[in-house]
This record gives C-alpha cells, sequence and structure tokens, in this order.
C-alpha cells in the first residue's frame, strides 16, 4: 500500500490502543487497595468529610459509570481534577510535561549524537584501544545508578563551578521566555530571548547529561554489535574493492545495514525515558513529570494517573510510528503490507 | 582384546570448536569467570553470613550507618542491620528473580516478536498494538495491582515485571526479523520448499543477534533493580491503605518499624531503593525541596531540616 495510507491506518489504530490503554489502566487502578479520598481527607478527617470527598469526585458510582464519565470528559477536554491538590490535571500536564519532554529529547539528542559516532569507531577498531575505552565508558553508563551520578555532578560541579546552576530549569532572575511550545530553549530561540536561551541551555547541561548515560551506552553497545556482524560481509569488501571511500563505504553500505537494531533502542529508550526520571528530575529540582507519575501512582489518585497515561500513550505510540517509518526508510526492502 | 574406537560426533566436535574460539578471547574468559563467582556467591553466599538474623528483619539502631570495620566488613545501613550480610543472602533472591524475570520477558517477548516480524499484516498490526498497550501501561500501577490481586510474594512480582519487559524484547526482534527476512538465504529457503517451521528455525540459528544478546545479556541486570522496587512496592500495598504507605516510608528513614511488620527480604540494592523511598516520603510532605538561599539546597525530611548542598 502506498505511504499515505499506511500513515493513516497507523494514526487511525492509535485510537483503540489509547481505548485499551485506558481500559487497562482504570481496572488495574481500581484493583490496587486503598482510598485516595481517606488520604486526602488527613489523618485528622472524620466520615463525614471522607465522604463528601467521595462525592464530590463521584469515587462512589459504579466502575463503569466512571470509565463512561472519564472518557466524555477526555473527548470535551476536562480530564478531571487531582483528589489531592485539587489542581485539574489538564493545569499540571502543561506544566509538567514540556519540562520532562524537554530534558528527554536533550538527553536523547546527546545519547545519539554522541553513541553512534562511537559505537562505530568502537567497532572499526575492535579490540583495540578505542573500542576498550568505549566499552569501558558504556559499562559505566549502564551501571551507575542515575541519581548517584547526578549527585556527584550536583556536587564536584555545579557547587565548585560559578556558573553551573545547582538545579531548576532557569534563573530566577531571567525567568522564562514567552510561552510557544514550553520547551524553554525552543521559546527563547523564537522570542530571540538570548539571556533567556543561555540560561536554559547551562540548566538543561547537568540533567540532560546524566539522564543521557544509559541511552548512550545502549545505543553505543547496540550500534558497534552491529556494524561487527555487517563489517565481516561480503558486500563491505566489494564496496571497498570498488575504491569507494572509506566513509562512505562504512556510512552508506555498513551503518546502515547496522541501524535497524540501534534504531529500535533509540525509539524504546526515548519512550522510557519519557515517563519521566523521578530522581534525576527531583535531585535537580527539574519540574517534569516523573515526582507527579510517582506521587500519583503511590497515593492512587485516578484522574492524574489516567491522564498521564494516556498523554504517554500518545506520545509512545507517535515515536513507534516514527521508527516503523524510519525502518523502511532505512531498509528499503522492508514493507508493512 | 579389540578397542572400540568410537568417532567424536559432529555436534561434540562443534562445541568444542566453540569453547576454543571462546577461551582465545582473554577478556571474554574473565567475564565468564566473574559470573561465576557472582554465582558462587549466590548460592554459598548464605552460609558465610556473619549476621543472618539482619537479613531477617533485626534492627540496631544504635549501630546504624558504621563505616566498614572488623565486625562489619560493610558497615552497616541506616538501621544497623550488616550490609554485608545482607548482600549475600539477598543476592540469591536478585539473581533467581532476575533469572525468572528474564527467562518469562523473553520467552514472551521474542516468540511474539518473531511471530509478528515474520508474519506481517494483520498479525503484526495486531501484536504490534498490543506491545503499545503493554509499553504505556504504567509499571508501578502494575506492579501494585498484580500484588494486590495475586499477594506479595517475589513470584507474583516477578510476573508484573515480566509483564512490563515482554514488549521491549518484542519490538527488538520483530525489527530484526522485518530486516532479516529480506535477506538471500531466506529467500533461497522458501525456493527450495522449506515449510515456516525450518526457515524460522534457519532465522534464529542465523547467528546474526548479538543486538539481543547484549539487550538480555547486559541490560538484563536491571531487572534485578526493578524486582526489588516491584517486591518493596507489593509489600506496602499489602498493607492496604494509602496513609500506611506513607507510614511505611517514613520507617525507611530511619524510624523504628511498626509492631508486627513484615522485613521485605534483603536484595542487592537496598539501599538505593531506601533513598528512593527517603525521596518519596519527602515528596508527600509540603515544601519538600526548596532553596533558602541561591546557594543553598534544603531538605526536609521526617521533620528534620537538613541542609544538603551549599554553595559559595
Amino acid at each position: 500500500m502506498n505511504f499515505g495510507l499506511y500513515l493513516l491506518q497507523r494514526l487511525a489504530l492509535i485510537v483503540p490502543v489509547l481505548f485499551g490503554l485506558t481500559l487497562l489502566t482504570f481496572t488495574l487502578s481500581h484493583i490496587v487497595p486503598g482510598d485516595p479520598a481517606l488520604l486526602a481527607a488527613g489523618p485528622a478527617a472524620t466520615p463525614q468529610l471522607v465522604e463528601q470527598i467521595r462525592q464530590e469526585f463521584g469515587l462512589d458510582d459504579p466502575l463503569p459509570i466512571q470509565y463512561a464519565n472519564y472518557l466524555k470528559g477526555l473527548v470535551t477536554g476536562d480530564w478531571g481534577r487531582s483528589i489531592l491538590s485539587r489542581r485539574p490535571v489538564t493545569a499540571d500536564l502543561k506544566v509538567f510535561w514540556p519540562a520532562t519532554l524537554e530534558l528527554v529529547l536533550a538527553a536523547m539528542t546527546i545519547a545519539v549524537v554522541v553513541g553512534i559516532p562511537l559505537g562505530v569507531v568502537s567497532a572499526v577498531a575492535h579490540d583495540r584501544w578505542p573500542d576498550h575505552a568505549s566499552r569501558v565508558f558504556a559499562l559505566m553508563g549502564v551501571s551507575l545508578p542515575a541519581f548517584w551520578l547526578a549527585l556527584l555532578l550536583q556536587w564536584f560541579i555545579a557547587l565548585r563551578v560559578d556558573f553551573m546552576p545547582i538545579g531548576g530549569r532557569i534563573d530566577t532572575q531571567i525567568g522564562p521566555p514567552d510561552h510557544f511550545t514550553g520547551l524553554y530553549v525552543i521559546d527563547s530561540i523564537l522570542a530571540r530571548d538570548f539571556t533567556a536561551l543561555k540560561s536554559a541551555l547551562i540548566h538543561l547541561a547537568l540533567p540532560a547529561f546524566t539522564l543521557s548515560m544509559a541511552p548512550l551506552a545502549t545505543v553505543t553497545r547496540m550500534t558497534r554489535s552491529s556494524m561487527l556482524e555487517i563489517l565481516g560481509q561480503d558486500y563491505m569488501r566489494t564496496a571497498r574493492a570498488k575504491g569507494l571511500a572509506e566513509r562512505t563505504v562504512l556510512l552508506r553500505h555498513g551503518l546502515r545495514n547496522a541501524f535497524i537494531p540501534t534504531l529500535t533502542m533509540i525509539g524504546l529508550s526515548l519512550g522510557w525515558l519519557m515517563g519521566g526520571s523521578v530522581l534525576v528530575e527531583t535531585i535537580f529540582d527539574w519540574p517534569g513529570i516523573g515526582l507527579y507519575a510517582v506521587k500519583s501512582a503511590l497515593t492512587l489518585d485516578f484522574m492524574p494517573i489516567m491522564g498521564i497515561t494516556f498523554v504517554y500513550g500518545v506520545v509512545f505510540s507517535l515515536i513507534n510510528l516514527l521508527v516503523d517509518v524510519l525502518y523502511a526508510f532505512v531498509d528499503p526492502r522492508i514493507r508493512y503490507t | 582384546m579389540q578397542e572400540v574406537l568410537t568417532a567424536p560426533t559432529v555436534r561434540s566436535t562443534l562445541w568444542k570448536r566453540r569453547w576454543r574460539r571462546f577461551k582465545q578471547n582473554r577478556l571474554s574468559l574473565v567475564g565468564a569467570i566473574v559470573i561465576l563467582l557472582l554465582v558462587l556467591v549466590a548460592i554459598v553466599g548464605p552460609f558465610f553470613a556473619p549476621y543472618p538474623e539482619d537479613a531477617r528483619g533485626a534492627v540496631h539502631i544504635s549501630d546504624r550507618l558504621r563505616p566498614p570495620s572488623r565486625e562489619h566488613l560493610m558497615g552497616t545501613d541506616e538501621v544497623g542491620r550488616d550490609i554485608l550480610s545482607r548482600l549475600l543472602i539477598g543476592s540469591r533472591l536478585s539473581l533467581g528473580a532476575a533469572l525468572v524475570i528474564l527467562t518469562m520477558a523473553t520467552t514472551i517477548g521474542l516468540t511474539l516478536g518473531m511471530i509478528s516480524g515474520f508474519f506481517g499484516g494483520r498479525v503484526d498490526t495486531l501484536v504490534q498494538r498490543l506491545t503499545d498497550v503493554f509499553l504505556t501501561v504504567p509499571p508501578l500501577i502494575l506492579a501494585m495491582a498484580v500484588s494486590a490481586a495475586l499477594g506479595p510474594s517475589l513470584i507474583n512480582v516477578v510476573w508484573a515485571i515480566s509483564l512490563v519487559w515482554w514488549p521491549g524484547y518484542c519490538r527488538l526482534t520483530r525489527a530484526e526479523v522485518l530486516h532479516k527476512k529480506q535477506e538471500v538465504f531466506v529467500e533461497a529457503a522458501r525456493a527450495i520448499g522449506c515449510d515456516v517451521a525450518q526457515i524460522v528455525k534457519s532465522l534464529v540459528f542465523c547467528g546474526a543477534w548479538s543486538g539481543q544478546a547484549y539487550l538480555v545479556l547486559v541490560r538484563g541486570v536491571d531487572r534485578v533493580d526493578e524486582s526489588r522496587l516491584a517486591e518493596v512496592v507489593g509489600e506496602q500495598v499489602t498493607r492496604a491503605s494509602p496513609e500506611v504507605v506513607r507510614a511505611r516510608t517514613g520507617y525507611a528513614i530511619g524510624g523504628v518499624p511498626p509492631v508486627g511488620h513484615r522485613e521485605p527480604l534483603p536484595t542487592l540494592i537496598d539501599v538505593a531503593l531506601l533513598e528512593m523511598a527517603e525521596l518519596w516520603a519527602a515528596a508527600g510532605t509540603p515544601h519538600a525541596v526548596f532553596r533558602v538561599r541561591p546557594d543553598e539546597l534544603v531538605r526536609i525530611t521526617g521533620g528534620r531540616v537538613v541542609v544538603v548542598a551549599a554553595g559559595r
């Protein structure tokens, strides 16, 4: 089938996926024992207060009714309110989500831009010192706990070096740029606000670096493994025999064939990072979705849980779609008939 | 007397050759030895633990946070338990849980991935959308729900985590199969009349799955962390109400455990996990982390104000 039709079909399929996802999450979160109204009411609550909260949030309605109400609210733009904080979920998401998005995009950019060349170099210089160095680096990236690295960086860099901030997204004196996307780096470029740009980038540096370590390691290792397989192939010899420049040989004939598993891992890492990394966000005081998601999950705050899951579902579906499209782009033999 | 000479079978010489090749790479050999040592520790470790009761619930708050010494070779944690003993006894659980999780998740994931990639079309679409759903379900909720429904034992936790991780393996396998089924050898197999089973077998054994091997073996260690996380969460869930969840994490900061409390079995990343629990507990209180002055990070934890970091 042609590309446009395929794209439309995939986009249309997101709807049943979201439906299944919300149904599953709704069911699962109601299986967990615990009463969010009780927690929201606090330790000194009277039964009347708890009952009042339950009425207010419709927690006494039968479950199918609650789910139907949730779906109705979903399409009309009312995504419910947090039982704990009473804030509308959309307002919270609008603040937290772009922050995580920015951090994750920055981290993955670092991982991809550094990881792929490193993997290629590692494969080509197989079993020599660049290979060993990058493998040790990759191993560290995977083994060091992110929060520990974050604390270390904060301690040894942010507190010693003058211009490196301890945390936050932007210098409080400068303030965020005019809001277009919620991503400070992009917004400050669009608004030509270059002091904000500098501040946003500096604040992004340490958290993005910390978060990028694990995907960097994965991307490097994946690229290296696939490249090693490919480098021994006959067609690589042919390409060199044809007299092609080494760079063309490596990139067009080698990396292109080796790229599929790496691409998959990039997509998966991107999706997983989007889930919010509580610890890094907490340590660097980054107002992202990680803490919000964990708190909502632990206090069984249904509406935030559903809201986060919904957005996450859309984002991950889109990422998977992009990766699938890129597969066909990298390897033209792949068809999705 | 005649000696019957039996020729070595092809199979045994194949393995002999593989072993010789493996031996040639010194680094691989070192790695294999390290893993064997780790497995050995897991198996016989508990017999050597100097303070086995520390792994079963004893607390000695007066001895908390001691550095390594002759009595406690790796020091003590924040409620006074000997870290070495907990490591030795807990490693068995960690490795066992990780192994089971890996086996289950990879079996489901690899199989579904191969089916999805090989058959394509409607099957692919169906499996991939299912994968999308499971990729995006919040793992914490899944773990808690499974614990609540099936009880907080380690087995059920293992189930929960496998459910979270199989989609990753599925997508990776599917991608590789999509790529490899276009190769000439598959076309050739089809041309000579191989049935589906034979073609799939040729794909599986084509020997080009190093990406998968990396993900399963190297990143498989991540499952160790998660099995612990899910277990603690599962424990908390069975106490049935959110306030007890907060009370539990309050305990993690160094308070006295409540009466009748059953200590979850220790595993390798206990310290890291308790750090997490501390952060969660801090998040539950208002003004958990804020900046008093631009250079200082202050954290309010369990009623105490702690200056975490101070700059110039």
